[in-house]
């Protein structure tokens, strides 16, 4: 019982590194353990892998696309399918497989290359197809009296009175410059407020090397905040530094990535 | 057949068989796909021609682990020396459909709680809602328990650590 319970706290322990939720002390107990022991840092990549199989339906859709056409008379066919759709009896039939194969690929392929040359998704739907409110109920609100000003601020967020939040946030930026957190959540509440240049303008008031978890929330939520205003050079460069973060926007700033580049 | 067939003749005639053909046939259309959408994608010949270029690769990688050494083999098509990442994306394919093919055999309830949230992005609090589950703890013990049940499957066919990976079961 006990070593089970290990096991689910070391997959919830991973799981939240990969999503970027684990506070700092605990991700750097984390990279220093995966640096130190090889099978850890390859249970990690496990992690993120399988997570990246699961979220990459294309590739698999293609695959299961492609059995199929094998499986329905196939470019060839093992011996036992050819038996067992009368090849060896009808030559006839072979033959109308064969090009029936033949056509299905050609199409696939044609389908596959049209997809990938002309589909090109425009910035701001990538932008709407990405985009989805933070959730504040993740965020620790305990603290301090200081604190309670933004743990306020941010429960008007949480239950979007955006207006609101916004006179709470600038309040506490204005007075605290160096208050990221509500710099965080005042973009977040511009982003709401379709104001995507004002977010970016407080996203960026963060430094980068912003040493908290969530400067991988700031990086996503500014990456997108650059779509949504079409500067698409910008938002490659963030997007690109994600993608290499391994954290939990990892996979999709790929995907935006990969179509951005179409 | 169009793309095909030269693949299929290159296996046949350099130690391979029919399945062979297949197999690799399917994972150099794979390659293709995956590296068309990373925008490595620079078509400077025709499309068949650099499928066969992947598949050649890729075959000669197989046959180099088989120790059937076939450093000329007979080729039947035009080709260019593929990039060497060719193999290394062969094999992340691989690995990764090995991973989506454990996950497509977990329990309904498994997958849908485990796409919910990687897939489709959900919170914690709208997969409980969807779901209908009794409480947001109650979410989040069954996606890791689900996530513990897919690496038990894919530990089974790859031979990992039971060490590392445990061995729960969640159906």
């Amino acid at each position: 019982m006990a070593i089970m319970k290990w096991f689910m706290e070391t997959t919830k322990r991973i799981e939240a590194y990969l999503e970027g939720s684990l506070n700092t002390e605990d991700r750097i107990a984390l990279e220093s353990r995966a640096a130190h022991e090889e099978d850890f840092a390859s249970l990690i990549r496990l992690h993120k892998e399988i997570n990246e199989s699961i979220r990459d339906t294309e590739l698999h859709l293609l695959r299961v696309a492609i059995k199929e056409i094998a499986a329905e008379g196939g470019y060839a066919g093992t011996h036992a399918q050819k038996q067992s759709l009368g090849f060896s009896r009808s030559a006839r039939m072979r033959k109308y497989l064969q090009v029936a194969a033949a056509v299905s690929l050609i199409a696939l392929a044609g389908i596959t290359i049209y997809w990938l040359v002309f589909a090109k998704p425009s910035a701001e739907k990538l932008y709407a197809s990405y985009y989805q409110r933070y959730d504040a109920g993740m965020v620790d609100r305990a603290g301090d009296g200081e604190l309670s000003r933004l743990a306020e601020a941010m429960m008007s967020y949480d239950l979007r009175l955006y207006p609101q939040a916004f006179s709470q946030f600038s309040e506490i930026v204005k007075q605290e410059p160096e208050n990221y957190q509500a710099s965080l959540f005042l973009g977040l509440t511009f982003l709401e407020l379709q104001k995507p240049e004002e977010a970016i303008t407080a996203l960026l008031n963060i430094p980068v090397e912003w040493n908290n978890p969530y400067v991988v929330h700031r990086n996503w939520y500014l990456a997108l905040a650059f779509l949504k205003t079409n500067r698409q050079g910008d938002a490659l460069v963030l997007l690109e530094n994600i993608q290499q973060s391994e954290s939990y926007y990892s996979g999709k700033a790929g995907q935006i990535i990969r179509k951005l580049r179409k | 057949m169009v793309f095909f067939e030269s693949i299929r003749q290159l296996v046949l005639y350099n130690h391979g068989r029919e399945e062979d053909a297949q197999d690799l046939f399917q994972e150099a259309l794979l390659v293709v796909f995956q590296k068309a959408r990373e925008g490595a994608f620079v078509l400077t010949s025709s499309l068949g021609t650099y499928i066969y270029s992947v598949a050649r690769l890729l075959w000669l990688k197989e046959l180099d682990k088989r120790k059937r050494i076939s450093k000329q083999p007979v080729d039947f098509e035009e080709y260019y020396d593929a990039d060497d990442d060719i193999v290394a994306t062969a094999e992340y394919n691989e690995k990764l459909g090995i991973y989506r093919q454990e996950f497509e055999k977990l329990s309904a309830d498994c997958r849908k709680v485990l796409s919910l949230f990687l897939l489709e992005g959900m919170s914690i609090a709208a997969i409980t809602k969807f779901m209908g589950y009794r409480s947001e703890q109650h979410t989040r013990n069954r996606r890791y328990r689900c996530k513990l049940s897919l690496l038990k499957r894919i530990r089974a066919v790859y031979g990992y650590n039971e060490m590392v990976y445990g061995n729960n079961e969640e159906n």
